[in-house]
């Protein structure tokens, strides 16, 4: 029962190597690898079942007991996450067999996308500091790789600077790393929570737990280090795009979730106005940047970069009602942006360009793609009844509640902002006048992923109340950081590691 | 040493950060291997780095060092090796291209 947790990460890897070794074969290779996606979503919706019905799931990794062996942990938050991210995976994967040309699919194309999920679950799922930066890597590099897929210089060169980037993150990751491991001589994300628990002095901890920030503020875009993310968010092909914008840079999101509500729990309001100040000023960029795009995967880059200082801003106003509305704005945007991203695709494969200019009057020859993309971009601008509007709503709650009138003003007035820009984007791609082009019809594979993802947001939006109730759970298990330690010592007898310090 | 370490870790950091702000981006990715040596170096260096100690416990017991940021340093070398090779592949494909490793001249051209 307990290696059901290993199956999201064994699952995608033993895909990637079988599509390795499966040669030239295209139709095996597409088999296999739809085989891997849907055979890692159903594991994850297991462990969620068992999650919800059990509680934490630890499962020690080659029996060495923590803290000194890898554990990986499911609880709500992380089996929410594996859920999420391998719901959208497999639908994006259906998507990629219209999308990626024949050449690619048959070299390196699925065990890429596999070794990148592989990262993203197994960041989401271990409960160990320094293998969250291994999947990290790993995850970083097969999503280098998939950036550059199709080798055209805008590819290669937006690549080139996401990887400049996160190599130099992972460096301040390491010494993050090195520095918490020396002050408190433990990796494990539980028994790290025990001891900076009892500690009397923080130490040097402010400035690891900032450090922390900044390296996981590179992956979720936040306000100094969003710069690469348009570049390499449009630059990618259009499926990989979709996973980028709305699952890799939740894992940001998350690992800021995940250390700040287990590890450093009694330095969290220290670090709050930092964590709200960098927000803000995404959550601006974000929606100016946008405002000011004529291509359409560029825009929708800006947005997620606006939307993630939402998600941020939602983690440092800390209240309960905030990290609920967090949690609904990580559903919504993973689903919405992801749908746009496909939707997108579509219509630069029928128009064959990006500029939103030499798009228009599509509505009439590709209604349903319209529509999709219609929910998704009114969905991300929070227009009711839509998911986002509720998250909106909570998170403008959560801030008045909290005091911060100002915070909750600039949400509100960015949230009309980000109207304009998505409305606009959409009118101008479908509803105006029409520039008379012939169309060349999209792989019907393509135009259906958008569909189903469109479908998912609708019946979110109906089970609105269930998935509420959830992420209110999710968030209470959260406050409880004793209950983690608690799961993860239940394993094994707490060893302390004071026991075997060096003499 | 640990004085002797903080120096060199220092001006490891230094000179990568001075190289990654150059134009040529093969200067750039060498001084992103070079920030990741300084990182890796001072991981070793939080887990008590003495020297001569060894990293295991003897047969008789006696003195040794924490092993773990030494396994811990391993597979960062082995990771960041591996972006570093990635890298340089990604550059000579962009060299081949367009014929310059100056990325100012790179973005240009993309116009």
């Amino acid at each position: 029962m307990k290696a059901l947790v290993v199956l999201p990460v064994l699952i995608p890897l033993a895909t990637a190597i079988v599509t390795i070794f499966l040669g030239r074969s295209l139709r095996g290779k597409i088999l296999v690898s739809l085989v891997g996606g849907g055979a890692t979503f159903a594991s994850a919706l297991l462990i969620l079942r068992s999650v919800w019905s059990w509680g934490t799931v630890v499962h020690v990794m080659g029996s060495w007991s923590p803290p000194f062996g890898i554990i990986l942990v499911a609880d709500l938050l992380s089996s929410g996450m594996v859920v999420l991210s391998s719901g959208v995976a497999l639908v994006t994967l259906c998507y990629s067999v219209g999308y990626v040309d024949e050449e690619g699919q048959r070299l390196t194309y699925h065990p890429l996308f596999h070794l990148l999920m592989m990262g993203i679950y197994g960041a989401f799922l271990t409960g160990d500091i320094f293998n969250l930066f291994v999947f990290f890597e790993i995850l970083l590099i097969s999503s280098y790789a998939l950036v550059a897929f199709a080798g055209e210089d805008y590819q290669l060169e937006a690549s080139l600077k996401y990887a400049t980037i996160n190599m130099i993150a992972s460096a301040v990751f390491l010494l993050a790393v090195g520095g918490l491991y020396g002050v408190m001589g433990t990796l494990n994300m539980a028994d790290l929570s025990l001891k900076i628990g009892g500690l009397q002095e923080p130490g040097p901890l402010p400035t690891i737990f900032l450090l922390f920030i900044a390296v996981f503020g590179v992956k979720a875009s936040l306000f100094p280090f969003y710069f690469w993310l348009p570049d390499a968010h449009s630059s990618a092909p259009t499926p990989i795009s979709a996973i980028l914008s709305g699952v890799l840079i939740k894992v940001g999101a998350y690992s800021i979730l995940r250390v700040s509500s287990v590890i450093f729990v009694p330095l969290r309001p220290g670090a709050q106005e930092w964590i709200l100040a960098l927000a803000a000023v995404t959550m601006v960029v974000g929606a100016y940047g946008a405002l000011a795009q004529s291509d359409v995967k560029r825009l929708l880059a800006y947005s997620s970069v606006g939307q993630m200082g939402y998600i941020i801003l939602g983690i440092g106003i800390g209240t309960p009602l905030a990290w609920v509305s967090t949690l609904l704005f990580i559903v919504n945007h993973a689903l919405s942006k992801a749908m746009l991203f496909l939707t997108a695709g579509v219509v630069i494969e029928a128009t064959g360009t990006r500029e939103m200019g030499s798009m228009g009057g599509l509505a009439r020859q590709m209604p349903w793609t319209a529509g999709a993309f219609l929910i998704g971009a009114m969905g991300i601008a929070g227009v009711p009844p839509l998911l986002g509007f509720f998250a909106k709503f909570l998170l403008i709650q959560a801030a008045l509640e909290a005091g911060h009138g100002f915070l909750a003003a600039l949400a509100a007035g960015l949230a009309i902002v980000s109207l304009w820009y998505l409305f606009a984007a959409w009118q101008q791609i479908f509803w105006r006048e029409g520039s008379g082009h012939a169309l060349h019809p999209a792989p019907r594979l393509m135009k259906g992923s958008g569909l189903v993802l469109a479908g998912v947001i609708v019946v979110g939006t109906i089970f609105l109340n269930p998935l509420v109730n959830f992420l209110r759970a999710v968030e209470a298990q959260l406050r409880q950081p004793e209950a983690y330690v608690t799961a993860v010592f239940r394993e094994a007898p707490p060893v302390t590691a004071s026991t075997v310090e060096p003499k | 040493m640990t004085t002797l370490l903080a120096v060199t870790i220092g001006v490891l950091f230094g000179t990568g950060a001075f190289l990654v702000l150059r134009r040529n981006a093969l200067k750039v990715i060498i001084g992103l291997s070079l920030i990741s040596h300084g990182a890796n170096l001072l991981l070793v260096t939080s887990g008590g780095f003495a020297g001569n100690r060894p990293p295991i416990i003897g047969p008789g017991g006696g003195v040794y060092v924490d092993p773990l940021p030494q396994a811990l340093v391993l597979t960062a070398i082995v990771i960041s090796f591996g972006v570093t090779a990635f890298l340089v592949v990604l550059l000579y494909r962009l060299y081949q291209r367009t014929g310059t490793v100056d990325m100012d001249q790179i973005r240009r051209l993309r116009g």
